[in-house]
């Protein structure tokens, strides 16, 4: 779908790009973007202030202001601005990016940027009233943690990314982690599985701990905005509750299905663009699948099950087994080191989350529970970035093979098909020979 | 639902994961000890040590006292203290026992705003000079809303004003000797804000550190004139990270340090540090430390001695 080109005259706020400065009113219309050197404002609802009245314009303009005053969501503000037309900036077209989100103007340096008003419509009430929640979770979080460890903590359960540290992204980019903080589908379908784990594990019944984990899905994924991909992923998500509170998990796979066909009729699109889609619909089909291999090689490894970890890494586990070739494939940098890394770190992903949850709900109540549960996070987070900072140092990282055809992915999924189909139909053979046998 | 084993097994991690806590940050990192000023080992655990913090263009010092209080002089331009601070206060440690500010130019400013956000801080020391960015305006705002007292400090001088402090004694053995500014300046313009910082000379037992902010030779020779002895110290922060308008020959003769410690970030759009400085510093027979060359200074000190440490 191409994006319609807006007729650009008068009534158009471009109209005015690459022109002298002029006085505008706007309101804040998206999350402000803050950066360590300054803050990305999506201004819309532009007026043009006129000495008698004030004309509205269409269009949105990008601004850059200071970090200070902190603006908010729904702020009105006025501003004198030489209005730029976004160009291209080395290879990136920075023009076509904004174009997308309806920026076709940029303002570098506004002058007399005043506050207005704050007059916000009901919609925008109760979106202001989610990110200020989420500013101050994200200040429980940077108080009970340590830089930059805080960082990544705000990015796995925010999905507050900007603030870590350029470095730190470099090697996750490196060693093909940066899908970690990217709020991968992947993560939000086993976050969700484990918080009903975790739930029965606290004492709750079986249907008690499926409502509220379906809860606790739903708070998470307003808290990181109710995107589109998010929320589709957590749709996934509560197929894999609702498998668990029947307690029939192979059964899942016609939900699964189902879901997805909706998903894809609402937004065919999703099929081939959205990663976090692709990720986690995957992620519950290998939940589905290697339940009972992984509960076997677990049961031998002997790992416990008592507060629910076998459950929790069979889970965790399995949800890696699909989706780690379609994210090599889509995080790129295919390198050498960039599998056991992800083997090393994404395990602990949910947990970490979670425990980001759990450690703003106690921050809320009682501080110093916060900052105790942040030591463990510390901990967990320091590994991360440890992980990521050796393999990025090694030999054979972060070496930009050009990325591989998607016919790759394609043979590799069908080679994956066949060997489920070999297996399922082995434990299915094994299975009917030992009701055979019992029934002798 | 949980049964003694698995309290017993929780119990057992936790524990671990505390004693760890403290231990996992340095295992990591080798540090090599490249210079000793002082042939000697230290040989009490009583301690001092005056951290200055590589943090690119600016200043931010870490004080470590005996007692296990943590100061902050100064915070640099970005985000970097905080990682300096991540990594030489204990994870469990979220307390700052004082910030001071020596002037609120954004280089010396801004890494103090998200520590006041991320830390607990108990006191904040600066001269109340009147600036209007938007960064000292926040700031001021968070000392507000988050009720942290805060002291005017400036120097005495013989009109005793009220308010003005020769010596704070910040814990036992630990005195900040106030030397300037030699007037209140609490809701004062000034013309040139460098010349307003804070200075102080840092005591511990016979260690002994001028840190000067930015202050320029005009200020250093009223400085000088006024009291020429109290200046001699062990160890000199080098004014305005080596700008050719501070650390005047006079001044330098004055301190006679055996180390100066340059805190400058690699090629800054100011030329710091002027080489006229450097070679100044290097005619005196000083030490040079560079934080854009070096990372993190060390100079601890205990109380007879002080050793001073690069990673």
């Amino acid at each position: 779908m191409a994006m319609a080109e807006p007729a650009v005259n008068e009534g158009h706020a471009a109209f005015y790009n690459d022109n002298q400065a002029i006085s505008l009113v706007g309101q804040i219309v998206a999350e402000p973007d803050e950066r360590e050197n300054g803050t990305k404002l999506t201004m819309g609802n532009i007026q043009i202030v006129g000495a008698y009245s004030h004309t509205p314009l269409r269009g949105k303009i990008l601004l850059s202001a200071e970090n200070y005053p902190a603006r908010q969501y729904g702020d009105w503000l006025k501003f004198d601005c030489e209005l730029q037309t976004p160009g291209k900036i080395e290879e990136f077209d920075y023009g076509k990016y904004l174009g997308v989100k309806g920026v076709y103007s940029v303002c570098y340096q506004p002058n007399d940027l005043t506050l207005v008003s704050s007059d916000l419509s009901g919609g925008q009430k109760f979106y202001r009233t989610i990110l200020d929640a989420k500013k101050h979770y994200r200040d429980i979080l940077n108080r009970a943690v340590i830089y930059p460890h805080s960082e990544l903590l705000n990015g796995l359960t925010l999905g507050l990314r900007k603030g870590i540290p350029a470095n730190i992204m470099q090697n996750f980019q490196d060693v093909g982690l940066t899908h970690i903080i990217a709020i991968s589908g992947m993560n939000i379908t086993i976050i969700a599985g484990l918080m009903m784990n975790l739930f029965i594990a606290l004492g709750l019944k079986r249907g008690r701990a499926f409502y509220a984990a379906v809860g606790g899905l739903i708070l998470f994924l307003l808290m990181i905005g109710w995107q589109a991909s998010a929320v589709r992923a957590g749709l996934m998500g509560f197929i894999i509750l609702l498998a668990e509170k029947t307690g029939r998990l192979a059964k899942a796979t016609r939900a699964l299905l189902i879901s997805a066909v909706i998903i894809l009729l609402i937004n065919p699109q999703a099929l081939m663009g959205d990663v976090g889609f692709q990720l986690s619909f995957l992620a519950v089909l290998g939940i589905i699948y290697f339940d009972q291999p992984m509960e076997k090689f677990l049961s031998r490894l002997k790992i416990p099950e008592f507060l629910e970890i076998r459950s929790s890494l069979k889970m965790t586990l399995a949800a890696q087994i699909l989706v780690l070739p379609i994210l090599i494939y889509q995080f790129g940098n295919l390198s050498l080191v960039s599998p056991l890394a992800n083997i090393l770190i994404v395990p602990l992903l949910p947990f970490i989350t979670i425990l980001g949850f759990i450690m703003i709900l106690t921050g809320l109540i009682f501080m110093p529970i916060a900052v105790i549960l942040g030591y463990v996070a510390t901990i967990i987070l320091g590994w991360i970035i440890l992980v990521a900072k050796y393999f990025a140092r090694l030999p054979g990282a972060g070496i930009g093979v050009a990325k591989f055809d998607f016919i790759y992915v394609v043979i590799i999924y069908m080679v994956m098909g066949w060997l489920v189909f070999i297996m399922k139909s082995k434990i299915l053979m094994s299975n009917k020979t030992q009701s055979l046998k019992s029934k002798r | 639902m949980l049964n003694k084993k698995t309290l017993i097994i929780i119990a057992l991690i936790a524990t671990a994961l505390l004693i760890t806590s403290r231990w996992h940050f340095t295992f990591f990192e080798e540090k090599n000890v490249r210079g000793i000023s002082d042939g000697q080992e230290l040989t009490s655990d009583q301690r001092l040590k005056v951290i200055f913090l590589d943090v690119g263009q600016g200043d931010a010092i870490l004080i470590e006292t005996p007692e296990g209080a943590q100061i902050i002089l100064d915070g640099g331009e970005g985000q970097e203290v905080l990682e300096k601070l991540g990594q030489y206060l204990p994870i469990t440690d979220r307390t700052i026992e004082l910030m001071i500010l020596s002037h609120p130019h954004g280089d010396h400013l801004d890494g103090l705003i998200e520590v006041l956000k991320r830390y607990s801080v108990k006191e904040v020391w600066l001269t109340g000079v009147v600036h209007t960015s938007s960064g000292y305006l926040e700031f001021l705002n968070l000392l507000k809303d988050k009720n942290i007292p805060v002291k005017n400090i400036f120097a005495c001088t013989e009109i005793k004003a009220t308010g003005c402090s020769d010596k704070i004694t910040f814990e036992d053995g630990v005195d900040f000797q106030v030397l300037w500014p030699r007037e209140n300046l609490a809701g004062k313009k000034v013309d040139d804000l460098n010349n307003s910082s804070l200075v102080f000379k840092l005591v511990y037992g016979d260690n002994s550190w001028i840190l000067p902010g930015d202050l320029d030779s005009a200020a250093e020779s009223e400085l000088a004139a006024n009291s020429p002895e109290q200046l001699k110290a062990d160890i000199l922060k080098v004014a305005h990270h080596g700008s050719s308008s501070a650390t005047s020959e006079e001044f330098l003769k004055l301190v006679s340090p055996t180390d100066a410690i340059i805190s400058v970030g690699a090629d800054n759009d100011y030329g710091h540090p002027s080489l006229r400085i450097i070679n100044r510093l290097k005619r005196a027979g000083v030490n040079i430390w560079r934080t854009d060359e070096q990372g993190d200074i060390e100079t601890i000190g205990n109380g007879a001695t002080i050793e001073v440490v690069s990673p």
